[in-house]
């Protein structure tokens, strides 16, 4: 079944069609979630907050970008969400990786003897990335990771963000320069395949 | 080498995402051909834009499907809505009570105020030039006479000459007055007032104008007549103004009503010619209205502090809407706190 079709049931109160979205949409509606939030717990609680909402809200839904909207909705939860770490701030006792699972060994104590070199370069980069993109403010952390992360344009990312195009253009442009700056003391970290594969 | 520009970056960053007009990207190629430091910042901006694209998506660590019992909407708290109405309905009753107390419903019962300050400023003139009601007791004046010495402009004491005889007097005068409508001069409406000698400019043979504030308690006084027994009026004690007919020839005062260029109010206008006043010796019998000023009871008078009591005291209309606007004041003040607690949880 299309993904209209699936809508047009949704509005209708046919939960079972809205779920078929949900489980098409989830892995993306998530890893904007925990790109924003930087951490997999509060990660869930918005994705799950930001389908409860679409759901309720889906006879807002007036065509265009489905995903556009759903973007929207699960950045608006990360927003709650953030204010209200502010408003009640909380450190996590063990980190957790990527996927949920506590990791014994965190970046800064790991042995890169331990993995295969580039398994280990790989996970050591997407750590510095998301902490990068944790000190960036969240509205240029929500603009780069719709458009470098998820693969949105520039329409779409304006869309699903809720701002002009040029604000989003020059959110953009500000949060390359700033991510570039946070890494730029790591590239020299890397391998020199790496730092190729990067200027390729 | 010289720093970009945030314009610079902006343009460096679009370029990258294909999102520069042709003309924008021909304009900054030329730029990159010619300038080291901005293909520098290109390759640099390129790398971090490919790191962060270069990320694995995530898989959802569970699945987020919904059920009923998630979606259910919650209940709203029964205080919020009860508040909201019952604000709304106190504005509805308070804006009506507005209406009636603008209507003038429920105002109580009021001594004519106005009309009794004027009665005593009357008795306080009187008593100032020591005038005397008549021993006797005369007949109070009739309402036409009120009625017609009420919708006239005050008139004007017309000067006359000691010598003329008074009947010769107000022939003279209504004839030398311009009127429309004819003067008629009523021994009923005589006014009798006699000044003291030692006030009276009698002497010197000037006619004295009629006092305006005298003036005015007499017409506060005719127009009390509906509600004063001026006719039950006892001689007035000694203190109290006395008007004597022999004294009079001294001062004589004549009160001329001519016709306005307006049309009168009243239907006297047409009834009964407008009348005019004359005060003269001769008539005995006229009605001494500044006999029923000095008749007035003393005691009932308003005091002026009563007076300020009984208007600053609300009224029944006036505590309900202090009581309606008060409720629906707190009553949203409470709805929207119940509002905003639930927002925020």
């Amino acid at each position: 079944m299309d993904e209209n079709a699936l809508i047009n049931d949704a509005q209708h109160g046919d939960l079972e069609a809205f779920n078929r979205l949900v489980l098409a949409y989830q892995d993306l509606v998530y890893t904007q979630a925990y790109r924003i939030m930087g951490e997999q717990a509060t990660a869930e609680d918005a994705t799950q907050e930001a389908f409860i909402n679409a759901y309720r809200n889906l006879s807002h839904y007036r065509g265009g970008s489905f995903r556009a909207w759903l973007m929207r909705i699960v950045t608006n939860a990360c927003y709650d969400e953030l204010r209200r770490q502010r408003r009640r701030p909380s450190v996590p006792l063990e980190p957790v990786d990527d996927y949920g699972e506590e990791i014994e060994s965190p970046r800064w104590d790991i042995d890169p003897s331990d993995l295969p070199e580039d398994e280990a370069v790989r996970k050591e980069l997407r750590s510095a990335i998301q902490t990068c993109l944790n000190r960036l403010p969240p509205e240029f952390r929500t603009v780069v990771v719709l458009v470098d992360v998820q693969g949105m344009d520039y329409t779409e990312a304006a869309q699903a963000a809720g701002a002009p195009l040029g604000t989003v253009k020059s959110r953009l442009a500000r949060a390359r320069l700033r991510l570039q700056e946070c890494l730029r003391g790591f590239w020299e970290l890397l391998p020199p395949s790496y730092r190729l594969q990067g200027e390729n | 080498m010289k720093p970009l520009s945030p314009h610079d970056w902006e343009t460096l960053s679009a370029y990258l995402d294909g999102e520069l007009s042709s003309q924008e990207k021909a304009r900054l190629e030329a730029r990159l051909w010619k300038d080291a430091s901005l293909r520098n910042a290109l390759d640099e901006l390129g790398r971090t834009r490919l790191a962060l694209r270069n990320l694995p998506r995530l898989r959802a660590p569970r699945n987020f499907t919904l059920s009923r019992k998630m979606v259910a909407v919650k209940p709203a708290p029964r205080l919020y809505p009860f508040f909201g109405f019952a604000s709304a309905l106190a504005t509805v009753f308070l804006l009506v009570v507005l209406l009636m107390d603008f209507l003038g419903f429920g105002e109580p019962a009021r001594p004519p105020v106005a009309l009794m300050q004027l009665t005593q400023t009357a008795i306080q003139v009187a008593a100032e030039r020591n005038i005397t009601p008549a021993e006797e007791s005369l007949p109070a004046p009739t309402e036409a006479i009120a009625a017609s010495q009420l919708a006239a402009p005050p008139p004007e004491a017309t000067p006359a000459s000691p010598e003329m005889p008074m009947a010769k007097r107000a022939a003279s005068e209504e004839t030398a007055l311009p009127t429309e409508t004819p003067v008629v001069a009523e021994e009923g409406l005589a006014l009798k007032m006699v000044a003291p000698e030692t006030e009276t400019p009698a002497d010197s043979g000037e006619a004295t104008p009629t006092d305006p504030a005298l003036r005015e308690g007499i017409s506060s006084v005719e127009v009390a007549t509906d509600t004063i027994q001026v006719e039950e009026a006892t001689p007035a004690p000694t203190e109290t103004p006395v008007f004597t007919e022999t004294q009079w020839p001294t001062e004589t005062v004549t009160l001329t009503e001519t016709a306005s260029p307006t049309p009168s109010p009243i239907p006297t206008a047409t009834d009964t010619p407008t009348p005019e006043i004359i005060a003269s010796e001769t008539a005995t019998e006229a009605p001494l209205l500044a006999t029923a000023v000095a008749a007035l009871p003393p005691t009932p008078l308003p005091t002026q502090s009563a007076l300020t009591s009984a208007e600053v005291r609300p009224t029944t209309l006036q505590w309900a809407e202090g009581g309606l606007a008060a409720f629906a004041l707190l009553s949203g003040l409470l709805g929207l706190a119940l509002y905003l607690w639930r927002r925020r949880s």
